[in-house]
């Protein structure tokens, strides 16, 4: 056994930059994501509204009067440094990791309420309004490493959470602190086939993400609530950064 | 055939005619049982809520059943901590009304909640952050307490009378019931400020989300003047319906009045806070959240008018006629006014509830609608049903209105 | 000693030991596992048996054949990702090629042979398949030309097309590969042009800085997935001049439109007016580089006289699009090439009519964007299946009643020939043999469903798409077990032609011996992207290793076209093609029925891929199932 002489690991703040000029809205991320996580297929009466999803794509109109282009604006948690639902849930079964800055959802400790629900700005989350169900012997292909959840809880992007675990267990393995960010990649980052999501360390300056970030054509969803989301957007488009930055384009 | 078991000097109608009229209420306590039933088998894909309307009609009934419950605490506060012996008359009443409303409330947020149980993590693990831990623990030791004060309104009915220790039990009950009342005082304002709070902490909805003060939202303040405000009235409103229901003369007159003078203070007050709350809301709150106050009326549904509604149709006329002492003097009047005063509170639980959610928060997303399935609406009206038996058969065994009697004789 | 115990002590000992218990441990243990229990997840996820591994193969949903890893426990598969350094996918994949481990399972999967007759449907046997299948072959072969067999291949270019080329020609019969569709129409316009009869094109978008598309999902991930959205927003890191734009001509707001840098809108079938239109802006106001025209190309003048009645104002009185845009875009197209002009479809999902190819093949002619240096449409060399067998045919080249058995390929889609298409070709008291593994779509028509190997059950080389810049090879590995009544084609097509006592011509040798061969091109290992030439490899057998391991092989750029491209191909007047552009259709009223990859698969959709159509508002549901036959 190796001696735990320094206890304190390093902090991580993990965040994403999504660049709104490569999503096609293919749904690439939402699928991949479904099967990382083993979240059910659609029951019979699922609807867009009652799905379970954990990164949901929406398409936002260019809302000027001319305008007639899109962008497609995948919405995964946003992993907020502030989180709304956080402080709401009445029995801690969501926790922010001061070491990850991930927001965790503790299906097993979730009651069921939904009031993190009524108070995310995002709607990043799902209620398993249904049982989930694996028709046709798929549940023997679900991923071991990340557990289902129940009906009657409320689930949401984990930033993939299992992945996090194994690369750690990893690093144990070969015997060093700190994983490799290589190890540690979400899904649909994996997934997205046009390569608009960059993921990794915000804490890490060095890193590709933290750099995106600074850039002055990344920005974030509702800046002005003050939740200080860890997942960024970025466009080279002005209409995307000012339409999007800002909240109810629709109305004007 | 029932006769034993009516307390001494009411008269009451005949059994059948009574079991008349618990039938219809039985069969609708049926049906919603049968819904919430569906709801714990199938699940909550039963109910028309959703990933984006998470809170429906249950919610809403909960706050406003809970709000117009307020009349216990506020009857027993007056009565016992204040000392004001005419409210004697209906503070039996109002506990059971008081009753009522929070054992409804959590019976249908125990179908509301999807793992019902595990609703005891609360205790287990608690978030001693959430505004929703602060209710449940209110919510629960108020429950207990307004059983406590609803036993020796029960220990006091013919039959158990007979028993001498529980005679006892009801006489010493009765020695500490300042205590309760206090306590129960104690714990309502907690659970109503809380239960407003409970939007006022939303920062991701800046249509709910107000300045604190102190540690909580001004809904917080809002909530528990509100309630306090409803609260005398819903009192006045029963005990009127039950007078007419039952054709008989229940309290004196002025019990009402002062019920509805205090009602109408309260609600005056309260209407002048909401006005400051929702100038500093519209002014200052919300656009430091970047949103335009004037977005939260853009759809067509909830137009302004909603607020001009809520804030003086149901707010300030309603408190203008109640403080005044021409208006109480005439029954039609007050029982009007005190009807408004309910549903004020009612529809600003209403907007709290609904329109959060309606609106949109993302620059892409949509208003949206949401209307209650048949169970979710079926299980409402099992809260209601519940009520109405609860406090039929209660009236009809119990001495609800000590009053009754001498007015009966006189 | 006697105990003298009171009821009282007794009492007493109980409410003690109560309280006892009460302070201990127990209630709080007895809670919390009533909170375990509380918090038992009411499906527990089932832990494979087996080794972990990450799995290579090759996705064969669509022709583009993207490199996978498949993560695997033991032999079940749990999620697959694209191969990071593959060359024809470049790590990507599609939400499609995401669930392919769920197709296996689907519950339109067939699992058996049927026979399917008037009084309904029996189950078969493997030797019983054989035997009906041989007879059927037999049948053809005695019955010769009318009556005889058809074979429609889905996927031309695999080792299987290759059999079916063999056993066609062995029974008499006829080889048939569906229409093309999308881009590939306008490269095939293309060919026609060329001198060299066997001239094949491919597009490598990465050379144009102007894409124009008529109705093709480019930016919905046509070809490789995400490709065009990568090289788009790849090109905008570089000066303003140089960045590459796309330009989406199509009647409805598709998401390609909705994602294009510019969306122009004309009235479906004036898109032959549009082409003609912006031809003639080009020729009228001097825009072309007339050496490279005139070195590569003939026959402008015909081209010319047909582009003359289009007048930018004819064109926006024919079109709806403003005569500024079509001189807008014709000056942009001219000012920055290269430029490409892609066809696809219209707003049906139908393909765009013959003579509007013909109009986009000459636009993209005057651009110079075809097989010169650079050039964003290059000539590039077969696959490396070397032809043999019967020829193919087009579809429209079959006389309708002339076929007596028909056999569809399991990779044939319903979308891409519909079976209204294929019922006139049928010969009366016809058999119908499909090798679906699906239910539903052609299999249903079938009166034998052989059904052959899903995605991750097939193994063997595996061709990428014929529209890219280069031939691909790489290999698709089987990694799950295929059903107890499920058979690989090629040994069932065998075994039946024996049955039926074809003598099938010696087949080619296989695509790796044909590549080793050739030792032309690399192969690209689909992890590392480390690239090995063929020449250096020692034999076949070590090519074939490289692929099994996830390599990719590409083949070497093909030489420049020799001879000059005519802009009116064979059979095509000036006066033919400005008539049909001036007689705009009318316009299908239909909405786009779907994104291209999934008309291409035939596969159906698996259940969490419709999460997408019904849990989000991404896409217009897939069309259903067709119902069986009546």
């Amino acid at each position: 056994m190796e001696p735990t002489a320094n206890p304190r690991e390093r902090r991580h703040r993990y965040g994403m930059v999504i660049d709104l000029d490569r999503c096609t809205g293919c749904g690439a991320c939402t699928v991949a994501c479904s099967v990382e996580n083993n979240v059910p297929p659609p029951p019979e009466r699922s609807t867009e509204r009652t799905g379970v999803v954990w990164i949901r794509v929406s398409e936002a109109q260019d809302p000027r009067p001319a305008g007639a282009r899109s962008v497609f604006v995948p919405v995964p948690c946003q992993q907020c440094d502030d989180p709304p639902c956080e402080k709401v849930c009445p029995q801690r079964a969501v926790e922010l990791d001061p070491k990850t800055g991930i927001v965790a959802q503790v299906a097993v400790r979730c009651l069921g309420c939904r009031y993190c629900m009524a108070a995310c700005p995002y709607h990043a989350r799902s209620f398993n309004w249904f049982r989930p169900e694996w028709p046709d012997g798929t549940a023997a292909l679900l991923n071991p490493d990340v557990s289902v959840r129940q009906r009657g809880t409320v689930e949401k992007c984990s930033f993939c959470a299992g992945r996090l675990q194994a690369a750690k267990a990893k690093a144990a393995a070969a015997g060093s602190r700190e994983i490799d960010p290589a190890d540690y990649v979400p899904a649909c980052v994996e997934a997205c086939p046009s390569r608009a999501i960059v993921f990794g360390d915000l804490e890490d300056p060095s890193s590709e993400v933290a750099r995106l970030a600074r850039e002055s054509e990344s920005f974030r969803l509702l800046p002005a609530l003050g939740t200080r989301p860890k997942v960024l957007y970025r466009s080279v488009e002005p209409w995307v950064r000012a339409s999007l930055s800002q909240p109810e384009v629709s109305r004007g | 055939m029932d006769e034993p078991l009516i307390a001494r000097g009411l008269r009451r109608t005949t059994l059948p005619r009574f079991l008349l009229w618990l039938a219809p209420w039985a069969a609708l306590l049926a049906l919603g049982a049968w819904a919430i039933f569906l709801c714990f088998a199938e699940g909550l894909n039963q109910t028309n809520m959703d990933n984006r309307f998470a809170f429906g009609l249950w919610i809403y009934l909960d706050l406003t059943v809970i709000a117009l419950g307020a009349g216990a605490f506020f009857t027993g506060f007056l009565l016992y901590v204040l000392k004001r012996k005419e409210l004697r008359a209906v503070v039996n009443s109002a506990v059971v009304l008081g009753f009522l409303c929070y054992s409804g409330a959590i019976l249908i947020l125990m179908v509301d909640v999807g793992q019902p149980l595990r609703a005891w993590f609360t205790f287990w693990h608690p978030n001693v952050h959430s505004m929703l831990t602060e209710v449940t623990f209110c919510l629960t030791c108020y429950l207990l307490v307004l059983a406590i004060e609803y036993a020796p309104v029960v220990l006091r009915s013919r039959k158990l009378r007979d028993l001498l220790s529980l005679l006892v039990l009801e006489h010493q009950l009765h020695k500490v019931m300042a205590v309760f009342a206090a306590v129960g005082t104690f714990l309502s304002f907690f659970h109503q400020g809380s239960l407003g709070g409970l939007y006022g902490v939303m920062n991701g909805h800046p249509f709910s989300y107000r300045a604190s003060l102190g540690i909580w939202p001004s809904t917080f303040f809002l909530f528990i003047l509100s309630a306090a405000a409803a609260g005398p009235s819903f009192v006045l409103l029963t005990t009127w319906v039950v007078s007419k229901l039952s054709r008989k003369e229940l309290v004196k007159p002025e019990v009402l009045r002062f019920l509805g003078k205090v009602s109408g203070w309260l609600l005056l007050v309260y209407v002048g806070a909401k006005g400051v709350d929702s100038l500093v809301w519209l002014n200052a709150t919300s656009p430091r959240a970047g949103v335009s106050p004037a977005s939260f009326y853009a759809y067509p549904s909830f137009g302004t008018w909603i607020l001009f509604l809520e804030v003086v149709v149901l707010g300030l006329v309603p408190a203008l006629l109640l403080v005044s002492e021409r208006a109480r003097a005439r029954t039609g009047l007050l029982v009007l006014a005190s009807a408004l005063a309910c549903c004020g509170v009612a529809l600003n639980r209403f907007v709290q509830t609904i329109q959060t959610q309606a609106l949109p928060t993302l620059p892409f997303d949509a208003f949206l609608s949401y209307s209650p399935s048949w169970q979710e609406t079926a299980a409402f009206l099992f809260v209601v049903a519940y009520g109405v038996l609860v406090y039929s058969i209660s009236f009809r065994y119990l001495v609800l209105f000590p009053e009754e009697r001498e007015l009966a004789k006189g | 000693m006697p105990l003298d115990l009171s009821r009282r002590d007794l009492l007493l000992a109980a409410t003690g030991a109560a309280t006892g218990a009460v302070l201990s441990p127990l209630p709080w243990k007895l809670v919390d596992d009533v909170a375990i229990w509380t918090q038992r997840p009411a499906t527990p996820t089932p832990r494979p048996a087996g080794p972990v591994a990450l799995r290579p193969t090759t996705c064969t949903l669509c022709p583009v054949a993207c490199g996978l890893r498949v993560r695997c426990f033991g032999d079940v598969p749990v999620s697959v990702t694209g191969a990071p350094g593959h060359p024809a996918s470049g790590g990507a994949i599609c939400p499609l090629g995401l669930t392919a481990h769920h197709l296996s399972r689907h519950p339109l999967r067939a699992r058996t042979a049927t026979l399917r007759h008037a009084r309904g449907e029996e189950p078969l046997s493997r030797d019983a398949a054989v035997a009906a299948v041989g007879a059927a072959l037999a049948r053809a072969a005695h019955a010769g030309r009318p009556g005889g067999l058809l074979v429609v291949d889905g996927r031309p270019g695999r080792p299987l097309s290759a059999l079916y080329r063999a056993v066609a020609a062995a029974a008499g019969g006829r080889y048939a590969t569906p229409p093309r569709v999308g881009p590939a129409r306008t490269l095939a316009a293309l060919s026609r042009r060329s001198p060299e009869p066997s001239l094949t094109l491919g597009v490598d978008l990465a050379a144009a800085r102007r894409v124009v598309c008529f109705g093709a999902p480019l930016l919905e991930g046509w070809g490789t997935p995400g490709l065009l959205p990568r090289l788009r927003a790849g090109s905008r890191r570089r000066p303003h001049e140089e960045r590459l734009e796309v330009v989406q001509v199509e009647a409805v707001r598709s998401r390609s439109a909705a994602l294009a840098d510019r969306w122009i809108a004309p009235v479906p079938g004036s898109e032959a007016a549009l082409a003609l239109g912006i031809a003639r802006v080009l020729l009228d106001e001097g825009l072309l580089d007339c050496r490279l025209v005139e070195s590569r190309t003939e026959g402008l003048e015909g081209f010319a006289r047909a582009a003359a009645p289009f007048t930018p104002g004819t064109v926006s009185s024919l079109s709806g699009v403003p005569a500024a845009t079509v001189v807008a875009l014709a000056r942009d197209l001219a000012a920055h090439r290269p430029a490409v002009v892609l066809g696809g479809g219209d707003p049906a999902g139908s393909p765009l009519p013959d003579e509007t190819e013909a109009a986009l093949a000459g636009l993209n002619l005057l651009l110079g964007s075809v097989g010169g240096d650079g050039s964003p449409i290059v000539a590039r060399r077969e696959g490396p299946a070397a032809p043999a067998g019967a020829p193919p045919v087009e579809l429209a080249d079959v006389p309708d009643g002339s076929v007596g058995v028909l056999v569809l390929d399991g990779h044939l889609s319903e979308r891409a020939v519909p079976w209204s298409r294929l019922l006139p070709l049928l010969a009366p008291s016809a058999t119908v043999v499909s090798l679906s593994p699906w239910r539903g779509g052609l299999a249903d028509h079938a009166d034998l469903h052989v059904p052959g190997l899903a995605p991750l059950e097939e193994a063997g080389d595996v061709p990428g798409s014929p529209d890219a810049a280069a031939a691909t090879l790489s290999r698709a590995v089987a990694l799950v077990a295929s059903p107890e009544g499920a058979v690989d084609p090629a040994v069932f097509l065998k075994e039946s032609a024996a049955r039926a006592s074809l003598v099938l011509p010696p087949l080619p040798p296989s695509a790796v011996e044909g590549v080793f061969a050739s030792r032309r091109g690399r192969v690209v290992d689909g992890t590392t992207g480390e690239a090995t030439p063929v020449g250096s490899l020692a034999s076949p057998g070590a090519l074939g290793e490289l692929l099994e391991k996830g390599g990719c092989w590409v083949d070497d750029p093909a030489p420049l076209p020799r001879g000059r491209l005519s802009f009116l191909a064979p059979g095509e007047t000036a006066e033919s093609l400005s008539r049909a552009a001036l007689a705009a259709r009318p316009a299908p009223a239909a909405q786009r029925a779907a994104v291209a990859r999934e008309a291409v698969a035939a596969a159906p959709p698996a259940s969490l891929l419709t999460k997408l159509t019904r849990e989000t508002a991404l896409r217009t549901p897939p069309v259903a199932v067709a119902p069986w036959r009546a």
